[in-house]
């Protein structure tokens, strides 16, 4: 069964004169509805494996699509049966799809990845398991005290963390244009930002990580880009 | 132009799949269907997404010569 593997949408009705290639080396071409289209490509199965080389080739049509429109990034592996169903689903999301196209047009994300945010947190409460005096308790209470002790370090981390996200947006969210920041997952130790910039302005943002990270030696700060907007969309699929 | 500062180039693939295969566009939804084992999940018929567990594996298992980013230091 052909399905219809769906990369983007863009704010025009056709994709261009320059051929793209998607996935199975198929080509992309456009479905479109009203002032937009969905960039598409034939694929002749019906799953997509995720892995570093299908995702990036993802990422590659839809920058190829940013060099000559807006686009906003469909989460990776979106299939569709036909053509028609997926014209009837963007037609019932046109106008927030339209919202979204006009207020990313021409803009970019940058990932950072920030580590070594007062680590000394974790290890102290690492250490309350092997406390010699903590040995004498029973192990009921042994185990009642450690938890109490992990979560409150947990939570001095937590604090540590955001005193470290406050300090890393005076200096970077006045190079950008939105920022959303957070931790990797609940209970680790990275933090984690996206930042939407302008493209034209991404060689600024880029200067002021560089600063950032010259001021702040003692934190692990990586950053890359310029990817497509994924997290600064809010479209969202109507209700079933 | 991928700008890439300070790590090393993995940590763009890391920074890719988290977008890819957790933002973006939804068409159908998110109501999610694991298979256990398999690590995958299906959105109605027509969605096919990561799960985070399969992202992390993911990134345990990339080898440094998988297909690269077209990147360069800054």
């Amino acid at each position: 069964m052909t399905m219809l593997y769906v990369y983007g949408v863009v704010d025009s009705p056709s994709l261009g004169d320059s051929p793209l290639t998607g996935h199975d080396a198929a080509s992309v071409f456009a479905v479109p509805c009203g002032d937009c289209a969905a960039a598409a490509s034939n694929l002749s199965r019906r799953t997509v494996v995720p892995g570093p080389g299908s995702v990036w080739l993802h990422e590659q049509v839809l920058e190829a699509l940013m060099r000559r429109h807006a686009v906003l990034p469909l989460r990776f592996g979106t299939l569709v049966p036909d053509a028609d169903m997926l014209r009837n689903r963007l037609a019932a999301m046109l106008p927030a799809l339209g919202d979204d196209l006009r207020r990313l047009r021409g803009r970019v994300e940058f990932a950072l990845r920030v580590t070594g945010v007062d680590a000394g947190c974790l290890r102290a409460g690492d250490a309350a398991e092997t406390n010699d005096a903590a040995r004498t308790l029973s192990p009921g209470t042994r185990y009642l005290r450690a938890q109490a002790e992990r979560r409150r370090h947990r939570i001095a981390f937590e604090d540590a963390a955001r005193g470290t996200e406050r300090a890393l947006r005076r200096h970077l969210d006045p190079a950008a244009e939105s920022a959303a920041w957070g931790l990797a997952t609940a209970q680790s130790t990275t933090l984690v930002a996206s930042y939407l910039v302008p493209r034209e302005d991404a060689s600024a943002f880029a200067a002021a990580v560089a600063d950032v990270r010259a001021h702040h030696p003692a934190l692990e700060i990586s950053c890359t880009g310029p990817w497509a907007p994924y997290s600064f969309v809010t479209v969202r699929p109507p209700e079933a | 132009m991928k700008v890439r500062i300070g790590h090393e180039r993995n940590t763009a693939i890391a920074d890719l799949l988290d977008r890819a295969l957790s933002k973006g566009v939804v068409l159908w939804g998110e109501a999610t269907i694991s298979l256990a084992g398999v690590g995958l999940i299906y959105v109605g018929l027509k969605v096919l997404v990561a799960s985070v567990e399969t992202m992390h594996t993911m990134r345990a298992v990339h080898r440094a010569d998988a297909p690269l980013l077209d990147e360069r230091g800054a």
